[in-house]
């Protein structure tokens, strides 16, 4: 049910929490929580450096951008503050690969990512002080997402995008000091900046909402710092975001206490490049692998028990190329099942189409069971000689009963660094281990872009 | 699919009547009317030096100033200043393009022909929800309008208007303040990106404005699509709009000279 509209101040008080926090304010757990945050979506976007998408984002930077002064991780080139936004954002989030908010199926890092790095052309923080800003631009998306959460996803909106923007004008409005009164302003001028919808998925639109959300929110900031004017009440207010875009929603109760418990604490990272909930699925199909592996032209029938999130949100049963595929669970299982692993070569396009894969995916079939939690999955695999096996999984890998654990992290970030940046994972790593008592950004920055690296 | 036909049109062949040549010539007239006028008001001064902070390159021009900045970011202040979002967005690009004259109007027809027809087939559940169609349909008018200045075909037309589409944005929460105007500013910068993005690949959904979860599904509750694509390309919504007439700025003429409008 909406609140049309109501006296409790939801933006102001959350704008003077944001312009009254100081590094020192940050929970030590919430700290590391964030520094594993940060190297798990650095190393995404580093590994997603040579999407076409970033291509194109990097070829419009040099042809009509700015001065060049932020970086974009993984290449030499640099952009201004936009297309810099733009291009991390973006290229954290195309592989579906970065982190991800249960509660609220938030990736709250890709947005904080670029709008920090974004507002390096604007602000020399120091380490401390950028650990803050990127926990913050991840927070005040959670709380948010957790206030309009479920109807605002169900209804359409890609919350990713919708929250990102209102995490990244935090963020950037902190970096810039900005005091209540304009912080305010910012996530006003945040609301009326919101992307985008659901219906991108499976299109370059769908990694473009991260990453314009951070280049909105980096716009808000700098607009509200010169005076720019917005409702202060945008969140709350009749006609404003929670009453506009959540057809039931509790944006009155929104915690903006920020020196309590973070959201941030239940952050997850994916074990696989694809939509979370194929995950308990291909935890069983990898199960099952070593059992069939070398006769799965003898599989019969595999029937996937899973939630029913699976086929409404990975529902598609012969994607045609490796984007599609990130939306499929039925290939995530008949490629785990083929390959034993399920990483970014399994979502590749030439490993889509293969005769295997598309084989063992005919054969596949899901079968909703609401009795099952998002992290569960069962497989029953029919053999033709009648044989039948089964695997059951009841938390997936990544999940917040069974978090990756820093060593599963690392080797994570290094499947997808070392390709791009080889030998750098470890001077990653460091950097940000290391950020909270850093003088500057200068060694995060250097360990995402090539070249010479500080040493570790 | 509707998007399609919206994309088909706009990239297409087109056959406007000389009325709808006249009000978009007028449409045009007005809003660099209305931005030279503006043009030191203090919420453009703010937005033009909030852009200047990019430093880019000198594209396109700030109506009634000096400066120059990208055609994305022209699109953005004379926007502001013109409280227009179609018409900057195309002056924009067809100035970085070198585009005169009748290729200009037809971006304008197109754009505009949709952004009226749009706003009819969501009404009156778009804005009774609350949402600012200035904000919100004028991306989808400001992206076929500069889709068109960068002659992209159907196919990447119906790209571009994805990528601008899953951007309407615009709350009734801000009328009163400066970011009521930012809605328009917003939609015409965004429009020449989504344009300038799918001109060099970039990619978005099959149906944005139709599908289970696209615009009309999010934005309004009822919508009627028959609206968009009645007799579209062979009767112009244009065709029943009155022209203003209002005197002139001075500098209006100059500008317009520049595309061989005047």
């Amino acid at each position: 049910m909406s609140t049309a509209s109501t006296s409790h101040a939801v933006t102001r008080g959350l704008a003077a929490a944001i312009a009254a926090f100081r590094p020192d304010d940050l929970q030590p757990r919430v700290v590391h929580e964030a520094k594993r945050s940060l190297f798990n979506v650095l190393a995404v976007a580093i590994g997603a450096t040579r999407h076409e998408g970033v291509e194109i984002i990097a070829g419009l930077a040099s042809r009509h951008g700015g001065r060049s002064v932020v970086p974009i991780v993984g290449r030499s080139q640099r952009a201004d503050a936009h297309y810099g936004a733009l291009a991390n954002g973006f290229a954290a989030h195309v592989d579906d690969y970065d982190d991800t908010h249960l509660a609220t199926v938030i990736h709250p890092s890709a947005a904080a990512m670029a709008t920090l790095l974004g507002m390096l052309a604007y602000t020399r923080p120091d380490g401390a002080r950028a650990l803050t800003a990127f926990a913050l631009g991840c927070e005040v998306q959670l709380r948010i997402g957790v206030a309009i959460s479920p109807a605002h996803y169900d209804d359409g909106w890609h919350i990713t995008g919708t929250c990102g923007v209102f995490g990244a004008a935090a963020a950037a409005a902190w970096l810039l000091e900005l005091d209540a009164e304009r912080t305010t302003q910012a996530l006003g001028i945040a609301a009326s900046s919101l992307l985008g919808h659901r219906e991108g998925f499976g299109s370059m639109v769908k990694a473009f909402h991260a990453g314009k959300a951070a280049a909105n929110g980096i716009l808000a900031a700098l607009l509200a710092q010169r005076g720019f004017t917005a409702p202060p009440d945008a969140l709350e207010g009749r006609h404003g975001f929670a009453d506009v875009t959540s057809h039931a929603h509790r944006i009155a109760e929104l915690d903006l206490d920020l020196h309590g418990d973070f959201e941030l604490l239940r952050n997850t990272y994916k074990p696989y490049p694809c939509g979370i909930v194929a995950h308990p699925a291909i935890d069983a199909a990898l199960g099952l692998s070593s059992r069939v592996r070398d006769r799965t032209h003898l599989i019969e029938r595999i029937v996937v028990r899973c939630h029913p999130l699976v086929p409404e949100l990975m529902g598609n049963p012969d994607p045609h190329d490796g984007l599609q595929a990130r939306f499929s669970a039925i290939h995530g299982v008949a490629a785990g099942i083929c390959d034993g692993t399920v990483g970014l070569t399994q979502f590749a396009d030439e490993r889509v189409t293969r005769d295997d894969v598309r084989t063992l995916r005919a054969k596949t079939e899901l079968a909703p069971d609401a009795g099952l939690r998002r992290d569960e999955a069962r497989i029953e695999l029919l053999l033709r000689d009648g044989t039948k096996l089964e695997e059951h999984v009841s938390h997936a890998r990544g999940s917040l009963e069974r978090p990756l654990t820093d060593k599963e992290l690392f080797a994570k970030a290094e499947a997808l660094v070392e390709p791009i940046l080889p030998g750098r994972t470890p001077a990653l790593r460091e950097a940000v281990a290391r950020l909270a008592d850093a003088p500057d950004t200068d060694a995060l920055v250097a360990a995402v872009v090539p070249g010479a690296t500080h040493a570790q | 699919m509707l998007s399609d036909a919206v994309a088909d049109f706009a990239a297409g062949p087109l056959t406007p009547s000389q009325k709808a040549c006249d009000v978009a010539r007028a449409m045009i007239a007005a809003a660099i009317d209305r931005a030279i006028a503006h043009s030191n008001s203090r919420p453009v001064a703010i937005a033009l030096e909030t852009v200047l902070t990019l430093e880019t390159p000198p594209e396109a021009s700030i109506f009634g100033r000096n400066e120059r900045v990208s055609a994305q970011w022209a699109a953005f202040v004379n926007a502001l200043a013109g409280q227009a979002a179609i018409v900057p967005a195309v002056l924009a690009l067809a100035e970085t393009a070198g585009l005169r004259n009748t290729r200009l109007i037809e971006a304008v027809i197109v754009g505009t022909e949709i952004d009226l027809r749009l706003t009819e087939s969501v009404a009156p559940d778009h804005t009774d929800r609350g949402w600012d169609p200035a904000g919100t349909i004028a991306h989808v008018g400001a992206v076929l309008g500069a889709g068109r200045v960068l002659g992209l075909d159907a196919a990447r037309m119906r790209h571009a208007l994805g990528i601008a589409a899953t951007q309407s944005a615009g709350l009734w929460a801000a009328f009163g303040t400066m970011t009521q105007t930012y809605h328009l500013a917003k939609a015409a910068a965004d429009g020449v990106e989504a344009a300038l993005l799918a001109h060099a690949g970039f990619t978005g959904p099959a149906a944005p404005i139709e599908g289970r979860r696209g615009f009309a599904a999010l934005l309004a509750g009822r919508f009627r699509p028959e609206v968009v694509t009645d007799r579209l390309g062979t009767v112009f919504k244009l065709d029943q709009t009155a022209i203003e007439s209002f005197p002139e700025h001075p500098g209006v003429r100059d500008v317009l000279a520049r595309y061989a409008l005047a």
